[in-house]
């Protein structure tokens, strides 16, 4: 379990709202229903707390746009949602009829595309706060068991950090999860970055 | 300084007019530094016309921030960013030749020049057929599925329409017949005029044969809507054969035609007594039309594995070439009998789906100018009895009863071994003993006749208990015979074997 002190956590969850106020600003630009987006909990875990991994990410398989980062900081960054609640976050988006978005490729392209605007926020916000260039790979939309993501030998025992993020669209409330996973002593730059803005 | 990606050289550029999409590559000032040839096939813009140039100026829209924020962002050191087809439709607009807009999805990555420079190239997919096909797909299969639900409620209504209208005609054409009938057989109604006479006749003809065609269609529909199950148990057929030649003996006579049922007396049949009992009124009918005087019409059986039913005739035949049209509905084709006589045409399509449903066939053999022969085959089933006691001596008992019947037998010590068996198999009749360990035989009973699976095999109760209020207490809860033990042989067969035929 990471012990991050709560003045920390607070400030970082600053941070990262500031990053998905200014992501939302760029998708309510292309979408014609307003979209709102609060982050109500930031939780930070370790890679090995299956249970907690668990709580927070629900059975369900999931809709995931990724990518890696490199350089500066070492990981990766998610934008997830239950499948179903995804298909309904596109319908909603775009204003296309129900059911018509049953074939991935389209709906992961919009996914993909939401899913980078937000987590360019967010880790734009993050390179600031660490004050670092990072390296990207272009995002990637699959579907994968919750279990999966953290599961990867690669990023045992790495630092999780979920934001738990509410949207909404038409008034509909639609839940979505941000998983940043920070490899190597990565978490450790972020937090003594933290510490220096105190 | 940042890491560089892969760095291709200014010059390499060359290697993105070998990519299959659209690509351009921008500068921080939005500068066009590459302009691909895929690009310039699709927008009719030259290379030429777009190097240098800002991209706002060619493409006015990518100066509103939800494009410029955005790329901007990637110059800053941001991660690629998307453009999907469905939220904007496409970033370089392309007339397409067939009319409409090209839809695209765009994807811009960051990379580093050789120099160091920060640049963007922009990758530009065209989407457009995906989009139609996905389209198309949607559509045809709405299309499908409206069709599918409209066709079904389509059948449900004519269904309905069928027997209701079917009903109602039924009813005053069965009063119309019985008065006509009263007035042929009241002299005075005609008055003794020989026209008036053959009138009422024609009339009474005319009826009859509306009821058939009636009694057709309510068959056919019944058939058809699956509703009404089919009820198979054993029966003799010579029994049946019996009653039908007689029914037809009048008809027959009239016409100079004889009929014989060479059925064996021993013969067992597994079919719905009712339609079965309907396709033979088909076939005799038939018969006796296509039937010329002295002719003889013979109901037997053939031998094999088998039961073959056989209806055969002396009559005009059939020519080979009508075989596979007799049975259909769509070619409905009544064909004058020896004597004029007229029929519905739905005789021979509605005997053969019966057949069909039974698991069995309708065929025919025919030689014009000898006669025809119309066989019914249907699967031959051994009756199969579950004897369900704990009492290992009185089961004995029971198989050395049951053993002249040609039957099989599977035993049972309780009621749960009995619902075991029923899983797996459905015997055709159920003699169960009434107190028994686990399962007693009258919850096996309110177990078998509340399921439908299992609720039309026949359960004959047997019991030592000789008062009144057990016999009548299972009779209530649908048990279809009972034997008492220490009954004599002779005495409870007739009741066993009435369900074996």
């Amino acid at each position: 379990m990471v012990e991050i002190p709560a003045i920390l956590l607070d400030v970082l969850t600053e941070f990262v709202n500031i990053g998905i106020g200014r992501a939302a600003g760029i998708l309510n630009q292309m979408v014609s229903s307003p979209v709102t987006l609060t982050v109500p909990k930031i939780e930070v875990l370790d890679t090995n707390d299956a249970s907690g991994i668990d709580k927070a990410l629900g059975a369900d398989t999931l809709s995931v746009v990724r990518l890696t980062f490199s350089s500066g900081l070492d990981g990766s960054a998610a934008l997830l949602f239950p499948t179903g609640s995804a298909h309904k976050f596109v319908i909603l988006l775009t204003g296309e009829p129900p059911g018509s978005i049953d074939i991935d490729s389209l709906k992961a392209e919009t996914l993909n595309e939401v899913g980078s605007i937000l987590l360019n926020g967010i880790m734009g916000s993050i390179a600031n706060l660490c004050d670092v260039h990072i390296n990207y790979s272009v995002p990637e939309h699959f579907e994968v068991m919750p279990r999966q993501l953290c599961g990867a030998d690669s990023v045992k025992g790495a630092a999780v950090m979920i934001v738990h993020a509410m949207f909404t669209v038409q008034e509909h409330m639609i839940e979505g999860r941000m998983l940043l996973i920070f490899e190597g002593d990565s978490m450790e730059m972020l937090l003594a970055a933290i510490k220096r803005k105190l | 300084m940042e890491k560089a990606d892969a760095a291709p050289a200014r010059s390499s550029y060359a290697l993105l007019d070998h990519l299959p999409v659209g690509a351009f590559v921008i500068d921080a000032r939005f500068r066009i530094l590459h302009w691909n040839r895929v690009l310039e096939e699709w927008t009719g813009i030259p290379r030429g016309e777009m190097l240098h140039t800002e991209i706002a100026g060619r493409f006015p829209h990518l100066a509103q921030p939800k494009y410029r924020r955005r790329l901007e962002s990637i110059f800053e050191g941001g991660p690629a960013a998307v453009f999907s087809s469905l939220l904007h439709r496409n970033i370089i607009p392309v007339e397409l030749r067939g009319g409409g807009e090209m839809l695209q999805n765009a994807t811009a990555v960051p990379f580093a020049a050789t120099d160091g420079e920060r640049l963007v190239l922009v990758t530009v997919m065209d989407v457009t057929d995906l989009n139609n096909r996905i389209n198309e797909n949607r559509l045809s299969r709405d299309t499908a599925l409206r069709a599918k639900e409209e066709a079904e409620s389509a059948t449900a209504i004519k269904d309905k329409f069928v027997t209701l209208v079917s009903h109602d005609l039924k009813n005053p054409l069965g009063t119309m017949l019985g008065f006509l009938d009263l007035m042929k057989e009241d002299n005075t109604a005609t008055g003794g005029n020989p026209n008036m006479e053959r009138m009422l006749a024609i009339l009474i003809e005319s009826v009859n044969h509306m009821l058939h065609l009636i009694d057709d269609v309510l068959n056919l529909s019944r058939l058809k809507s699956g509703k009404v199950p089919l009820q198979p148990r054993f029966f003799g057929l010579h029994g049946l054969a019996l009653k039908l030649v007689q029914a037809f003996e009048g008809q027959a006579q009239k016409k100079g035609v004889r009929i014989i049922n060479e059925i064996p007396e021993s013969c067992r049949v597994y079919a719905d007594q009712v339609l079965l009992g309907e396709v033979l009124k088909n076939l005799l009918s038939n018969a006796i039309k296509f039937s010329r005087h002295g002719g003889t019409i013979t109901l037997s059986l053939r031998g094999g594995g088998e039961t073959v039913i056989a209806v055969a005739d002396t009559g005009i035949g059939i020519d080979p070439r009508r075989f596979d049209t007799l049975f259909k509905y769509e070619e409905k084709t009544s064909t004058p009998g020896t004597a004029g006589e007229t029929g519905t045409g739905f005789g021979l399509p509605l005997s053969h789906d019966i057949i069909k449903a039974h698991g069995g066939t309708l065929t025919i053999e025919s030689v014009p100018g000898k006669g025809s022969v119309f066989l019914i085959t249907l699967p031959f089933k051994k009756p199969l009895i579950l004897l369900v006691d704990d009492d290992s001596d009185q089961r004995r008992l029971f198989k050395s009863h049951l053993r002249g019947l040609d039957v099989d037998i599977i035993e049972a010590e309780d009621g749960v071994a009995a619902l075991n068996i029923l899983e797996k198999c459905k015997p055709h009749l159920i003699i169960t003993d009434i107190s028994m360990p686990n399962m007693d035989g009258l919850t096996l009973l309110e177990t078998i006749k509340r399921f439908p699976d299992t609720a039309s095999i026949p359960v004959i109760v047997l019991t030592g208990n000789q008062e009144m209020d057990i016999r009548e207490k299972t009779f209530r809860m649908g048990a279809d015979d009972f034997i008492t033990t220490g009954q004599k042989r002779d005495d409870f067969m007739p009741r066993i074997t009435r369900f074996l035929g």
